[in-house]
């Protein structure tokens, strides 16, 4: 009994560890099968030889009798090997199937995955230890698939709610502009509608700018920008849309130069100089300076500041998550300081190989840094 | 009637103001959640717009806030936010209405008119007295049938002392109701514009419905 025990488990482990690969399995089963149909035919083979000795000596035999006997021997011994041809063939098809019966789940799992459910992954339990591996990397893919497809759900979510708010102000704008008699007024309304057109629009445009985005192909085309020219063309574009009258000061050397991205750089400046104008307090001035590294001239940084009084400190970690999360989208009005330009202007710096900061310092003034430009 | 516009989009506020004052309301406007709070301890409103996604202090909050405060203030939810859960919370909050931005502007006067009606416990959309009646959807005076020429603050005036017939308003009660916070005017100018009604009224034929009663205000009967 105390030998049975230890014996016992040390079959339980066997097979588990025969159970876990596919390839042991499979060996396992083979063996199995050909030792099965070694043993019968070896007990049909004992049984034919004890029934020939025991004829041909029990008494003499004539010729055609030793005939028949050999022909029968002849017969039950192809009866033998069909029989245990038989058996083996069966007992390695239902080893086989046995076998790969995980792998048939994990099939029929897969079937069951759509668009609608990519998260469903892939049962991987029982799998052999050669698929496990594969199975794992499917389910990780799948999750990924999942993540980026609720990524894209609420990316397109707050895109259309990020749109109502403009579309809501021209068409409130236009309706309430249809009633009005003087020339003056209608003149303000139709400005107004204008700006509300443009904002709409550079959302639109930030928003496509940051889908085609694609950093690999970004790093491989940089070629040199000229910042302070592209900082005063942009903001002499922003001015003839803006209504705050914000004072922008721009302390940035003529001679500078860039490596960058043209398009993307623009569009950089557009939601980081917009994001200042829009969201700063009218009457505050907005600085744009350029900081090169001490010790390394050539790496410099662009900060951008601008007075944001209604701001918390607690609120920074979440101005550039305004489309990453539900949250971001909720508690960051488009008037908090905080609004759409930021969340792209943090997308592009991460193509762009930038690194984003920001900064609330005592006096409520927000800096926006982005560092890594290399000069030219 | 007075109301408040609670919204951070400055334009949209440009548009909503301008519009409702030419309908005759008193609007005042709050451009975030801690001005709205705090025009809703000094003034009594009528009607609040009420926007979900305020600086400061968030419109939900607001909202709570006002509802504690058991004024009666009539709350239309303007907002981007068009889930289900959205309009469940506010109107489980203590909203009456909920529209979702873009919105009409006709459609949303039409609710704000509809509210008003509600506030004062009101089933038509009709105020009556004798000949003279009043459509407080088209915003229009009619004496047998023919329309006033009013203009939006002779309406407003007309349509406020219908609304609380039989009670004497003061002038700056009257004021209070017809202008705005950012008006400069003094609260004579009610005066004015009870001697313009009047005479407008007289003219079609209605003399009397507006009683001065001294140091108590003016009231229809």
């Amino acid at each position: 009994m105390g030998s049975s025990r230890p014996a016992g488990a040390l079959v339980i482990v066997f097979l588990d560890w025969a159970r876990r690969s596919l390839q042991r399995r499979l060996l396992l089963s083979v063996l199995l099968s050909v030792g099965l149909s070694l043993a019968a035919f070896q007990m049909i083979v004992d049984r034919l030889v004890d029934g020939y000795i025991a004829r041909s000596f029990a008494a003499g035999m004539d010729p055609v009798q030793r005939d028949d006997l050999l022909r029968e021997v002849d017969w039950v011994l192809l009866a033998g090997v069909v029989t245990v041809l038989g058996v083996s063939a069966l007992a390695t098809v239902l080893a086989v199937r046995r076998g790969l019966q995980p792998l048939g789940r994990v099939a029929s799992a897969a079937q069951e995955v759509s668009i609608e459910r990519p998260a469903r992954g892939l049962p991987l339990t029982g799998v052999p230890a050669e698929i496990q591996p594969l199975g794992t990397r499917f389910n990780e893919l799948l999750e990924r698939l999942a993540e980026a497809l609720e990524h894209e759900r609420r990316f397109a979510a707050s895109l259309a709610h990020e749109l109502r708010t403009p579309l809501a102000e021209i068409r409130a704008l236009g309706e309430a502009g249809l009633a009005k008699q003087d020339v003056a007024g209608l003149h303000e309304f139709l400005r107004q509608t204008t700006a509300a057109a443009v904002g709409m629009q550079g959302v639109i445009e930030s928003l496509l700018a940051v889908a085609r985005a694609d950093r690999v192909a970004v790093q491989q085309s940089l070629e040199p920008v000229a910042v302070a020219a592209a900082v005063h063309s942009r903001l002499e574009r922003l001015r003839l849309t803006d209504s705050t009258g914000a004072p922008i000061v721009a302390r940035i050397p003529k001679a500078l130069w860039v490596q960058s991205d043209p398009r993307l750089f623009d569009a950089l400046l557009v939601n980081l100089l917009a994001n200042a104008l829009q969201h700063g307090e009218t009457g505050g001035t907005v600085e744009i300076d350029w900081l090169a590294k001490e010790g390394a001239p050539a790496e410099g940084m662009l900060r951008v500041r601008n007075p944001a009084p209604r701001l918390r400190a607690e609120d920074l970690p979440r101005l550039l998550q305004r489309f990453d999360s539900d949250r971001g989208r909720e508690l960051l009005p488009a008037a908090a300081g905080a609004g759409l330009g930021l969340w792209v202007v943090g997308r592009l710096c991460a193509v762009l190989g930038l690194s984003l900061s920001l900064e609330l310092d005592d006096t409520r003034r927000l800096s926006v840094s982005l560092a890594g430009f290399r000069a030219l | 009637m007075k109301l408040l516009l609670v919204e951070d989009s400055s334009r949209l506020a440009v548009a909503l103001t301008s519009s409702l004052r030419d309908e005759g309301y008193a609007v005042d406007h709050a451009a975030d959640g801690r001005t709205a709070l705090r025009q809703i301890e000094i003034h009594e409103y009528d009607l609040m717009i009420l926007d979900l996604m305020l600086p400061g202090v968030p419109g939900l909050d607001v909202l709570r806030t006002l509802r504690d405060s058991a004024a009666a203030t009539r709350v239309l939810v303007l907002s981007a936010r068009d889930q289900t859960e959205d309009r469940v919370a506010a109107l489980n909050l203590g909203a009456d209405d909920y529209l979702t931005k873009p919105f009409d502007l006709a459609e949303l006067k039409a609710r704000v008119a509809a509210l008003l009606r509600r506030r004062y416990d009101e089933t038509s959309h009709l105020l009556s007295h004798g000949e003279l009646t009043l459509d407080t959807n088209s915003r229009i005076a009619t004496v047998h049938g023919a329309a006033l020429q009013l203009t939006p603050k002779e309406y407003a005036l007309l349509e406020t002392l219908l609304r609380h017939r039989g009670k004497s308003l003061t002038r700056p009660a009257l004021f209070e109701r017809l202008y705005d916070g950012l008006s400069e005017a003094s609260d004579r100018v009610i005066e004015v514009i009870v001697s313009t009604l009047r005479l407008k009224l007289a003219n079609a034929g209605i003399n009397g419905l507006i009683e001065t009663r001294r140091g108590f205000g003016y009231r229809v009967p």
